[in-house]
């Protein structure tokens, strides 16, 4: 099963193992994740599931849809490798994924 | 408290999160098979085996609840028809303008709508067969799913003689008559204090997880920061997102066309916004989510003047 490791804005780790087909929003909260708060459950709805993807998985991770993308822009502390993690699926690819968290999602 | 079988368990605080009940018909042949109600995920397991492309579905109350189940139906490939008593759908949650869009939207993908239609009887020998109406008329039915609203599960609160009044009541910090007991969710009305502590049940996630957010901070002797409250609803490839309470309006203003299937209605209260419907505009949505987060207001012709981005507005709504 594909390990993805999330990182506290302390600086904390946590590594899930995430099965494929979950998104990255998922497995963080089934293994209750802190940092990660999802209050619309992956609708793409509410942008409280921002995720900084380290900028070796970019390529993998694919790019933000534009409502994904227009979401984003009203997070806090966007940078360019900001993602909505309810929108990432877990692939086998992602094996070894790296996401950082923001210091708060609201 | 006590759990049936007499185990007592103690408590410091009690929280009473017991939701709501979808209200049932009451029509002859309610209940029959084929008949269903739509909150669980069991619920939805059982309409399964007979949710299948060519069926034929009457979807009872355009609420939602019910266009969303109309939605997804349509595109598994069912035939829809959805009886609403009322006029228009969505009266209860939105305006005229943005209700006749969504009406022409489920039009649009093959939707039947029977509006200001009465339901008076389900017919059917062991299963449902069709929907009579009060005017005689008989819809055909293989399956029907009523979205007709629901009331708060309120029993545990009544026997323990809290207040109830369309829900727990309870102040701000969601407490009860009782300071040992608190109510969130769908089964606690609340003054909401970004719309001058209006009295409001709400039916939505984000009111079932503040309500958690303020207890957990009262019980900690904290304060919350409160939000305004918000909703979405997906419906085929139309998200919508609503930030606010639209109730009291008196005008309202647009960004964006609805041809476009993408657009934002803005509600006003005299010079003051109070709500958005935010079609595929999430910009929008969180703009104003945020402006009215923080009290802030933008007058109707900024808001809609299409050549400035959302973000610039509230950026300079902001700084004022
Ligand atoms: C089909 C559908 C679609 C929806 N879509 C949206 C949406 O897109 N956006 C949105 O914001 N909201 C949506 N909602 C509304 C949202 O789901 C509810 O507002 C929210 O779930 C309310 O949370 P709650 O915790 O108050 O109640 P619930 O989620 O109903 O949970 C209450 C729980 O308490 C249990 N319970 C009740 N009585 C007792 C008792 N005496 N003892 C022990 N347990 C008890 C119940 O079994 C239930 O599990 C939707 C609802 C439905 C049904
Ligand atoms: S969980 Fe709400 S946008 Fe990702």
């Amino acid at each position: 099963m594909p390990k993805i490791t999330y990182i506290e804005a302390s600086g904390k780790e946590h590594v899930v193992d995430a099965p494929e087909g979950q998104t990255v929003m998922e497995a963080a909260v089934k293994h209750a994740v802190p940092g990660i708060d999802a209050d619309c459950g992956g609708a793409c709805a509410c942008a409280t599931c921002h995720v900084y993807v380290d900028p070796d998985w970019l390529g993998k991770t694919g790019e933000a849809g534009s409502m994904e993308q227009s979401m984003l822009d009203f997070a806090n502390d966007v940078e360019d490798n900001s993602r909505l993690s309810c929108q990432i699926k877990v692939t086998g690819e992602l094996d070894g994924l790296v996401v950082r968290l923001p210091k708060s999602q609201h | 408290m006590r759990l049936e079988g007499g185990r007592e368990l103690p408590y410091d605080a009690l929280v009473l999160a017991t939701g709501a009940r979808p209200r049932k018909l009451s029509l002859a042949g309610a209940d029959l098979e084929g008949v269903h109600l739509f909150r669980t995920l069991a619920d939805v397991d059982a309409m399964k085996e007979a949710f299948v492309a060519g069926a034929k579905l009457v979807v009872i109350g355009a609420g939602y609840i019910g266009l969303e189940g109309a939605a997804v139906a349509r595109q598994m490939g069912l035939d829809v028809t959805v009886i609403e008593t009322a006029v228009r759908p969505l009266a209860r949650v939105t305006s005229p303008e943005v209700a006749g869009f969504f009406l022409d939207e489920h039009t649009r993908q093959g939707v039947r709508f029977v509006l200001g239609g009465q339901p008076a009887v389900i017919k059917g020998q062991d299963r449902v067969r069709a929907v009579g109406l009060a005017d005689g008329t008989e819809i055909p039915a293989d399956l029907v799913l009523t979205g007709i609203g629901v009331n708060p599960e309120t029993t545990l609160a009544q026997h323990s003689n809290l207040a109830v009044d369309n829900g727990v009541v309870t102040d701000a910090q969601c407490r009860t008559d009782d300071p040992a007991i608190f109510a969130i969710g769908d089964c606690a009305n609340r003054p909401i204090s970004h719309y001058d502590n209006r009295r409001c049940r709400l039916e939505s996630v984000h009111n079932a997880i503040e309500g958690a957010k303020i207890v957990a901070a009262t019980i900690l002797g904290k304060e919350a920061t409160l939000e305004t409250p918000w909703f979405w609803s997906d419906q085929y490839d139309l998200k919508l997102q609503i930030a606010g309470l639209f109730q009291g309006y008196d005008h309202v203003v647009f960004r964006g066309g609805m041809a476009d299937r993408a657009f934002a209605a803005f509600y006003y209260k005299g010079d003051r916004l109070i709500a958005v419907d935010a079609v595929n505009r999430p910009a929008e949505f969180l703009g104003v989510k945020a402006l009215l987060h923080k009290r802030l207001n933008v007058a109707p012709d900024v808001i809609a003047d299409e050549s400035r981005p959302m973000k610039e507005i509230v950026a300079a709504a902001s700084k004022t």
